[in-house]
């Protein structure tokens, strides 16, 4: 399940871009999870663990992925720390359920991501709450943020 | 600030042409739109104006070498009060998902600031 802690958390990974930069592992890159996902957000191809083509700027190294993107890898393959997935924009939260779906997941938002019309399963960690829509969500989480 | 800032920064892949009419700007919007990648032109070409392979319009003067504050994600939006000194003056480039808040924060910082000025005018008559 997604666990999210709404508002400031002194633990998170705030600058994840960085945190990527210095961490990220050539075989994440490679991951056909991660290959899909880069596909979807960024509409890049990855073709080689260095290497990924972008319909905008050409032949990219990973760490000139979109924030969004290099956020949801360090979620997938990070399980022990919390990022700030606020550097992540809608497009990326149905990502970020699929991430939490067999695994139990926790990041930090400082906004109020739009989760989609869809049925889904979060808790909010800073009531213990788990919701199941955006209109379950907001109430809650807009206290927060 | 006054009047209206056009900021042209353009490389070969890219180009990005728009006006900032208000103080403070928060650029936003889905991941993977572009958002850092003009930050950082702006970013780069401030940096090295003549060195760099980013241009601006050259016959735009008050354009791109006079937004004096700009912010990355990834920067705790308290952090962008430290801008509202220069709110007044300069046009700010600010990325941010967190713009309803950030506008509050900054808005309450503005009020802060005018009560402490109305105080200390009121102190000296």
């Amino acid at each position: 399940m997604l666990n999210i802690f709404y508002g400031d958390m002194a633990d998170a990974v705030f600058n994840t871009a960085s945190y990527f930069k210095y961490d990220y592992a050539d075989e994440w890159i490679t991951d056909p999870f991660i290959k899909e996902m880069i596909l979807d957000v960024d509409s890049s191809t990855v073709l080689d663990s260095g290497v990924i083509d972008s319909p905008i700027l050409g032949k990219i190294p990973p760490v000139q992925l979109s924030g969004g993107v290099k956020t949801l890898i360090l979620v997938k393959f990070h399980t022990d720390r919390v990022f700030n997935a606020s550097t992540c924009g809608d497009n990326c939260a149905k990502w970020l359920l699929k991430i939490a779906e067999k695994e139990d997941r926790t990041i930090n938002l400082r906004h109020l991501m739009n989760f989609g019309k869809d049925s889904f399963q979060i808790r909010i960690l800073n009531t213990n709450q788990i919701v199941y829509s955006m209109k379950e969500l907001v109430p809650i989480a807009g206290e927060y943020v | 600030m006054k009047g209206r800032y056009r900021v042209v920064v353009s490389s070969r892949r890219l180009r990005y042409d728009f006006e900032l009419k208000r103080n403070l700007t928060i650029v936003r919007g889905d991941s993977a739109t572009g958002k850092t990648t003009l930050v950082e032109m702006i970013q780069e070409y401030i940096s090295n104006p003549s060195g760099s392979y980013i241009v601006s319009d050259g016959s735009n003067k008050t354009g791109l070498e006079d937004i004096t504050a700009y912010c990355p994600a990834g920067i705790p939006a308290r952090q962008y009060t430290r801008f509202v000194p220069f709110m007044l003056t300069v046009p700010i480039l600010l990325q941010s998902l967190q713009g309803a808040g950030l506008l509050w924060q900054a808005l309450g910082s503005i009020l802060l600031v005018l009560a402490l000025v109305r105080l200390r005018y009121l102190r000296g008559r």
